[in-house]
C-alpha cells in the first residue's frame, strides 16, 4: 500500500527539478496538486499524476544563484524582494535556512516579512508552502530533503513574485462579511485585469475608494470563523460568476483556506495580520477578476433547494477530472465545509468540475 | 490528410505527403512526443481542430488568457486571435496560444 509519504516524496522525486513557473508565466502546480490528491484519499494515484503533469507543461528552467542574498541585512533581502530574476538566489536563502534552522523557526521568521505580498503570483507563495508545510507535518520530525527543498521552493516563489498589496495597515471597520463584498471596488473592467502585472496593485492603491472599502472589515474576534467567512464569501462570488473563467477567482476560497492551515504553525501574533493579508489579497482577486455584479452575495440556499454530491463523491470526482485547479478547490472546499456546513462548499467545486477541462491524459493514450 | 493519427513517437515525422486541399495549410505538430499530420484549415483555431480530431492537449479559458494550451511554432507562422497572455519576449521565443492560433503559411510545424 502506498503511504501519503511515499506518494508524496515519489512526486518530489519525479518533477522537483522543474522551474518555478510554467510558460507563460503561471505557477506550477504539481507538488500542490501532489500533496492534495494525497490528502484526499488517493496516494496510489500520485505518481501516474505527477508524470503526466511534468510531460503536458511547459516549464521554464530553474535559475541557478548568482547573487547572493544576506538575509541578516535588510537591505539585501528587501532588494532583492519582489525580484524575480533572482529567484534562484531565493531557492538558496531558504535552503540554507532550512538546513540549519528547524522550518518552523524559518517560518517565524519569514512570515511578517512575506505576508503583505500573498496576493502577488495569484496567491501562490501562499499556497505552495502550505502544502509543503502539510506535507513536512506529517513526517513529523523527519521530513525529507525534498521536502525541505519543497518548502524553500515556496518560500522563495513568494519572495520572488512578492509586490506589496494596497490596503491598511490594520482593520478598524465595523462592516462584516459577505455584505462589504459588495462594495470593493473593482478595476475598469473589459476582460479582465491581471495580477502578473505589477501596475493592477499601483491602480488599486490609486483607485478612489478602494483603500477605504478594504479597511472597512471589522477586527475579527476569533480568525477561524471569520476565514469561514471569506472562503463562504467568495465561493459565493464564484458561483455568482458562472460566466467567467474560473481559475483566478477560486485563489479567493484556496487562499484563505490555506492560510487556515498555516495558522497552527505560525506563532499567535501573527494570526490577526494574517488574517487582514488574506483579506487584502483576495479584494484584490476581486477587483481583477470579478467584474461588479448584484447578486454577488446571495443567502444561504433553503434546505432541500439545492442538491449536492456526498463529500466523498466528490472528492473521488475531483481527483478522477484530474485538473489541478479542481482538486485544490474540492479539497478546501471540502474542509471548510466540515467546519461550516453550508452547501455552497460543494456545490461551487461540483460546477467547477463541470466547468474546468479535464487535463489530456498524455502520450500513450 | 488522414486524421490526426500519431505517426512515430520521436524525430522528424516522415508521414506520406497527402494532397492539402486549397485553403489549408500542412501542419506538422509534435503532442508531448507523439506525431502528427493534419490539413488545418485557414479559419479554424488549431485547439479547435485538434479537439475535432480528437488530439488531446492542455487547455483552459479558451479566451487567450490562461496559457495553459501555449505551445511552440517552429516553422511557418500563425495569426493569434486574441493574446491577453504572451509578452514580446515570449513571442520572440516562438510561442503561441492553440486556442487563438490560425495559420498564416502553407506550412508549420508545432511543438505541445
Amino acid at each position: 500500500m502506498t503511504t501519503g509519504l511515499d506518494a508524496m516524496n515519489d512526486a518530489l522525486e519525479i518533477c522537483s527539478d522543474l522551474g518555478f513557473d510554467m510558460a507563460p508565466g503561471f505557477a506550477t502546480h504539481w507538488a500542490m496538486g501532489a500533496e492534495t490528491i494525497i490528502r484526499l484519499g488517493y496516494p496510489e494515484l500520485v505518481h501516474d499524476w505527477a508524470t503526466r503533469y511534468r510531460v503536458i507543461h511547459k516549464h521554464f528552467p530553474r535559475p541557478a544563484s548568482e547573487r547572493p542574498i544576506d538575509p541578516a541585512d535588510d537591505a539585501s533581502w528587501m532588494g532583492a524582494r519582489g525580484d524575480f530574476s533572482r529567484v534562484g538566489d531565493w531557492q538558496a536563502v531558504f535552503d540554507r535556512a532550512l538546513a540549519e534552522q528547524p522550518w518552523r523557526e524559518v517560518l517565524a521568521t519569514w512570515w511578517p516579512r512575506l505576508i503583505s505580498g500573498m496576493a502577488a503570483g495569484l496567491t501562490h507563495g501562499l499556497i505552495r508552502t502550505t502544502h509543503a508545510v502539510r506535507s513536512i507535518a506529517v513526517a513529523g520530525d523527519t521530513p525529507s530533503a525534498l521536502q525541505l527543498h519543497e518548502l524553500a521552493t515556496g518560500l522563495a516563489y513568494w519572495a520572488g513574485k512578492y509586490v506589496e498589496q494596497p490596503g491598511p495597515a490594520s482593520l478598524a471597520g465595523d462592516d462584516h462579511l459577505p455584505d462589504l463584498i459588495a462594495d470593493i471596488p473593482r478595476l475598469e473592467w473589459e476582460g479582465g485585469a491581471s495580477l502578473r502585472d505589477k501596475g493592477s496593485f499601483q491602480r488599486m492603491r490609486e483607485m478612489p475608494g478602494w483603500p477605504a472599502a478594504i479597511s472597512r472589515l471589522a477586527k475579527p474576534e476569533d480568525i477561524s470563523s471569520a476565514l469561514s467567512d471569506l472562503t463562504l464569501s467568495f465561493v459565493q462570488v464564484n458561483l455568482a460568476h458562472p460566466d467567467q473563467f474560473p481559475v483566478p477567482l477560486i485563489h479567493g476560497v484556496t487562499a484563505p483556506a490555506a492560510l487556515r492551515l498555516m495558522l497552527q504553525y505560525l506563532p499567535e501574533h501573527l494570526h490577526t495580520a494574517s488574517f487582514l493579508a488574506v483579506w487584502q489579497a483576495d479584494a484584490a482577486l476581486l477587483s481583477c477578476f470579478a467584474p461588479p455584479r448584484a447578486s454577488e452575495i446571495a443567502a444561504r440556499p433553503a434546505a432541500g433547494e439545492v442538491e449536492t454530491l456526498e463529500p466523498a463523491e466528490l472528492a473521488a470526482r475531483a481527483v478522477e477530472h484530474g485538473d489541478e485547479h479542481a482538486i485544490k478547490l474540492t479539497e478546501a472546499c471540502l474542509r471548510e465545509y466540515a467546519l461550516r456546513p453550508d452547501e455552497r462548499y460543494l456545490l461551487l467545486p461540483e460546477r467547477m468540475l463541470a466547468k474546468i477541462p479535464r487535463p489530456p491524459k498524455g502520450p500513450g493514450h | 490528410l488522414s486524421a490526426g493519427v500519431p505517426v512515430r513517437s520521436t524525430g522528424e515525422s516522415a508521414v506520406d505527403a497527402e494532397a492539402v486541399a486549397a485553403g489549408e495549410t500542412r501542419l506538422e505538430l509534435d503532442i508531448y512526443g507523439e506525431m502528427h499530420e493534419l490539413a488545418w484549415p485557414r479559419d479554424m483555431a488549431l485547439l479547435d481542430l485538434l479537439q475535432q480530431r480528437g488530439i488531446e492537449v492542455a487547455y483552459s479559458c479558451r479566451e487567450g488568457t490562461c496559457g495553459t494550451c501555449i505551445c511552440s511554432i517552429e516553422r511557418g507562422k500563425v495569426r493569434m486571435r486574441q493574446n491577453k497572455v504572451l509578452g514580446p519576449g515570449d513571442l520572440a521565443a516562438g510561442y503561441v496560444l492553440a486556442c487563438q492560433s490560425v495559420p498564416d503559411a502553407d506550412d508549420c510545424r508545432i511543438v505541445f
